[in-house]
């Protein structure tokens, strides 16, 4: 390989990575069946078409049996389909397909993403490896022609277009965001982020409509965050009473934990204690992400396997202590970021 | 003792007797945090072993290195969110803060 056919080729693959672009859906196809024939096997080729349905596609119908077999002891699929539960079942079939091929096949497997896979080939243009270079030639190539994903079940080879993204730029680097609609408008579903954070539609879509109980209720803290920002800051101040604040410019106490708040909230039934602290690195425009997580009424430091170290005073230092299983008196970072 | 986001590293003196498992690696790096919502990761750079052991994290950096917050599974760009922390050589346990919902004790997760 040449300097020059190789950068040529990293010069395309580059381009390409720049979705939506340009789709060739022959082009796309034909490679396929070049990609199939160099692996030795046999699939019907097939464009996920847009507003797919699992009743339309009998291959998809057949690979969700086979996954809910296979995986029902399992909890990240029980989980999935939990979460569909309130639903019609073909809503939740749906629903469950979607999360099968986009956090399956691409967000956590990557197993199907095509600007990794078609990336091997700019490796096997240096190593001449033959073996490696029969498959990903036409990766690479249905690639640059508009695929994004592949899915594979047992008789077809399911490709998905690249979809519209929505980003913004921060210190250099895009992220996914978009304030009016999904930030990836994808053909398996769209895809709602804020400021790069994976959240659900509603968030973005009817911030008006999030309540202080959705927001207790959502245990990943950066979706937490985004939903206090959207629509919940004024709703979680009409019902919490600060227990204990530190000052921002407090120097004796750990970095993490100054400018921090513990909240009691008053809200039907127990009333819930958490930790409101700030991000110790700074955004780049200076402010700082803020977060907020559940903490024992007495600031028991958590153990795991429902275990629980001594009730401690209502600090924030304590209650921070306590999120990592330790005392406030054990709790001092040398280093934080 | 360090904190890097949701990762606290905290200095012992040895690392307990046990059957070890290998924390999960990206380009060779030990991953020691992953969040779901933003697909960031917090990696360690350096000479390290990384493992668990009875659902316990540990960490033995061999010499100095670094915990780097990536923001995407390519590590190709280190992420804003958490500036790098220097990591110096020694045992460490390392651990994730859960929190409280509800009576029960939740992993947290970002």
């Amino acid at each position: 390989m040449s300097q020059t056919e190789g950068a040529r080729a990293l010069a395309r693959y580059t381009e390409a990575c720049n979705y939506q672009g340009a789709l060739d859906v022959e082009g796309v196809e034909g490679h396929l069946k070049e990609y199939l024939s160099a692996l030795g096997v046999q699939r019907e080729v097939r464009q996920l078409p847009a507003g797919w349905s699992v009743e339309s596609e009998p291959g998809l119908r057949r690979y969700l049996g086979r996954f809910l077999e296979e995986f029902k002891k399992r909890r990240a699929a029980l989980d999935a389909l939990d979460a569909r539960a309130a639903r019609d079942a073909r809503d939740a079939e749906r629903r469950l397909m979607q999360w099968c091929i986009h956090r399956l096949s691409a967000w956590y497997w990557g197993h199907g993403e095509m600007s990794w896979m078609a990336a091997q080939h700019l490796g096997a243009l240096q190593t001449r490896a033959a073996s490696v270079l029969a498959w990903s030639k036409p990766v690479y190539e249905a690639y640059l022609s508009g695929c994004w994903l592949l899915h594979w079940t047992d008789d077809t080879l399911y490709w998905v277009r690249k979809p519209a993204v929505f980003t913004e730029e921060v210190a250099g680097r895009r992220r996914l965001h978009r304030e009016d609609g999904p930030a990836v408008e994808s053909d398996v579903e769209p895809l709602y982020f804020w400021h790069g954070v994976f959240v659900p539609a509603a968030v973005v879509m009817q911030p008006d409509s999030i309540t202080v109980k959705d927001i207790i209720g959502e245990t990943n803290t950066e979706v937490r965050r985004v939903m206090i920002e959207r629509g919940g800051l004024e709703k979680l101040r009409e019902v919490a009473e600060v227990v204990d604040e530190v000052r921002a410019d407090d120097t004796t106490v750990p970095f993490g934990i100054r400018d921090g708040r513990l909240l009691r909230l008053h809200l039907p039934g127990e009333p819930l204690l958490f930790v409101d602290v700030a991000n110790s690195t700074p955004e780049p425009d200076g402010t700082r992400r803020r977060y907020l997580m559940g903490v024992h009424p007495e600031c028991r430091p958590l153990l795991g396997d429902g275990e629980y170290g001594p009730a401690q005073e209502l600090t924030v230092h304590n209650a921070v202590a306590s999120l990592y299983g330790l005392k406030g008196e054990d709790y001092g970072p040398a280093a934080e970021a | 003792m360090i904190r890097h986001g949701d990762v606290l590293l905290k200095k012992i003196a040895r690392i307990p007797k046990g059957d070890r498992k290998d924390l999960p690696r990206e380009h060779g790096r030990p991953v020691l945090a992953l969040g779901e919502a933003t697909g960031h990761r917090h990696v360690v750079v350096g000479e390290c072993e990384a493992f668990t052991i009875a659902d316990r994290a540990f960490m033995k950096m061999i010499e100095r290195g670094q915990i780097v917050h990536y923001a995407d599974p390519g590590h190709s760009a280190v992420s804003t969110d958490h500036a790098r922390c220097d990591v110096p050589a020694g045992a460490y346990e390392v651990i994730q803060p859960r929190q409280y919902l509800y009576g029960e004790q939740i992993r947290v997760t970002d």
